[in-house]
């Protein structure tokens, strides 16, 4: 066979691997009325509260998980290149740290440390509970958001530009804000895109600390009813993709984007 | 008292003296090269008035003011970089008017500014644009206008024209040395390249090793210049080894061509130097020693012609015009040359 007819047949493949679980989850969610296709396992999984309720809320924590994770990584990834460039290894080896620590491991520790007898009782309140579940989020997306920024920083003279902005008398917060971020913004989009999708699926911190996210939801209905779940998974997929979308087209929108793709 | 003063800076990495003792003195609307070898100190310096490196030893003063141990964005020491270093999310216009918003300026303040800068540096219509749809040229322009437009009290270039191709180096070179005198900003100017050191400056800095070797004009540097360093970075130079024939009067002899120096001399071999155009082809006017030699060098450069003969045992190139109706020097032709013994740089 041409060389080109392997890169072919190897496309096929990949691409059966990843589009028939989802082709036939998606055949299976159209079976619940017997002997006919039809859309009621969808209707039943919008008709649920819980549904929208889970889903939100998992959202929103995504979205908060993305802005924290970029104003810790940001900074930080700027200031390993700048200033302590002999750091990065060690910086690195700690960013990737949730890769090597289970997930069950990091939420008994956060438990056991700022449970309602310790020194910082955040699981004491709703809020002190959801900020902690975002952090273990911020933690669990840092292997992926510091290599995207870190990427990022590698196509921009860091030091430079620094330098220049400092000549024209800019402080730190306007270096970072108006020019670093701004400049790594599609690097720290890609790392978004996964941290969002860390996020809409995680079960394991979301349901320790039992908040409402659509994790655990997805998990009772796996367990309780037949064709929902599969609806309720090409459901999930679909708004995720579409959030996804979105937020490339935001970053395409902004002018340096343009420069890169020109 | 001067405007610029750099009193016995010290820098060093570690164990390695980058600067050592550097005195400078630079008067308001002064243009100074500091001219050296990679490695010399002198981008050092540079970055020692911005202040991106704080002196291990030493104090500068900027119009009376001590700025050693202030941040950099609180000198208003305006800087060019090798690298442009414009900011690729904004525009031409937003660069420009970077450091007046960091100040605060109000909006129409900001735009007439930009305005003034854009036209100063010839790029009125290219404000919408982003730095990527630009020139090098162009973008350095822009990096220019950029500096000058908080009107910081120093200007200092990096090395700002040796990213560019050879044309638009000379134009640009003119051009920041226009703009320059128009506005009158005390600027110093980083740079390994003699000529644009000697075309642009109102004084030089030669640097070796991180002390300054010589300041003086460009045509102090080049004519007088002050030990072998210098005569060897600056220009082209011919070296001979001269053995003293009369110590008293300073009479030497390279090759059985007798020299008079002038000057009382130290027994023993002496290094001369002559630049290649002291030296001419057949008699000239002033010109007090003459000597034989065959032509083993010809490189026809255009409107300068290069030969090369020997002198004594070291080869002497000089440069002569390109006349018309001249034909060039032919290889092995045995000719007369002739140079003034005034031309003659002592080297110590």
């Amino acid at each position: 066979m041409k060389p080109k007819a392997w890169s072919w047949l190897v496309f096929l493949l990949g691409f059966a691997y990843f589009a028939l679980p989802l082709i036939g989850t998606l055949e299976f969610s159209l079976r619940k009325r017997r002997g006919e296709y039809s859309l009621d396992a969808y209707v039943w999984v919008f008709e649920d509260t819980q549904f929208r309720e889970t889903f939100g809320y998992s959202v929103v924590m995504a979205l908060l998980t993305i802005v924290f994770g970029m104003l810790l990584v940001v900074p930080t990834a700027y200031w390993v290149r700048l200033r302590y460039p002999r750091l990065r290894p060690v910086v690195e080896f700690i960013t990737l740290l949730p890769l090597v620590i289970p997930p069950i491991v990091i939420v008994f520790g956060y438990i056991r440390l700022y449970n309602t007898s310790s020194f910082l009782p955040m699981t004491g309140t709703t809020f002190g509970t959801n900020l902690l579940l975002m952090f273990g989020y911020v933690t669990l997306s840092l292997p992926y958001m510091y290599r995207a920024v870190d990427t990022g920083l590698r196509t921009i003279d860091v030091r430079t530009l620094t330098e220049a902005a400092q000549s024209l008398g800019a402080g730190w917060v306007t270096i970072i804000g108006r020019i670093i971020l701004p400049n790594v913004l599609i690097a720290v989009m890609s790392g978004a895109f996964v941290t969002f999708a860390i996020v809409i699926g995680e079960f394991v911190l979301a349901a320790l600390l039992n908040r409402p996210a659509f994790g655990p939801y997805m998990q009772l209905i796996g367990a309780n009813r037949a064709y929902e779940p599969a609806a309720l998974a090409v459901i999930a997929f679909t708004i995720t993709w579409f959030c996804i979308g979105l937020m490339q087209v935001a970053s395409r929108m902004t002018p340096q984007s343009r420069a890169k793709r020109s | 008292m001067s405007f610029l003063q750099l009193d016995q800076l010290r820098k060093s990495f570690g164990a390695t003296q980058v600067v050592r003792n550097f005195d400078l003195e630079i008067e308001q609307g002064e243009f100074v090269s500091l001219l050296g070898p990679s490695g010399c100190g002198k981008t050092t310096v540079l970055r020692m008035i911005a202040g991106f490196e704080a002196p291990s030893h030493g104090a500068i003063r900027v119009g009376g003011d001590e700025v050693t141990h202030k941040r950099p964005n609180q000198r208003n020491v305006g800087m060019v970089f090798q690298s442009y270093a414009l900011f690729p999310n904004l525009t031409v216009a937003q660069n420009v008017a970077f450091g007046l918003r960091v100040k605060g300026a109000g909006k129409a303040q900001r735009a007439a500014r930009v305005a003034e800068m854009l036209s100063l540096v010839g790029l009125v219509d290219f404000g919408n644009r982003y730095p990527f749809q630009l020139s090098g040229g162009q973008q350095q322009r822009v990096a220019l206008a950029r500096a000058l437009a908080v009107q910081p009290r120093v200007l200092l270039l990096d090395e700002p024209l040796s990213a560019l191709d050879a044309k638009i180096r000379v134009s640009l070179r003119e051009e920041i040395r226009e703009i320059q005198k128009r506005l009158g900003i005390t600027t110093v100017f980083v740079t390994h390249d003699q000529e644009e050191a000697l075309s642009m400056s109102d004084r030089i800095v030669v640097m070796n090793g991180g002390v300054a070797q010589q300041v003086g004009t460009p045509h102090e540097i080049y004519s007088s210049p002050a030990n072998r360093f210098v005569a060897e970075f600056v220009g082209r130079l011919n070296v001979l080894d001269a053995e003293v024939t009369d110590p008293a009067t300073g009479r030497v002899s390279v090759g059985g061509t007798e020299i008079s120096m002038g000057r009382p001399l130290g027994a023993g071999t002496v290094p001369l130097a002559l630049r290649p155009e002291a030296i001419s082809l057949g008699p000239a006017p002033g010109h007090d020693v003459s000597f034989r030699g065959t032509v083993d060098e010809v490189q026809f450069l255009g409107s300068v012609i290069r030969v090369g003969t020997r002198l004594g045992a070291a080869q002497v190139l000089l440069d002569t015009f390109n006349r018309t109706g001249r034909k060039p020097p032919r290889l092995g032709e045995e000719l007369e040359f002739s140079f003034s013994s005034v031309g003659v740089i002592l080297l110590d």
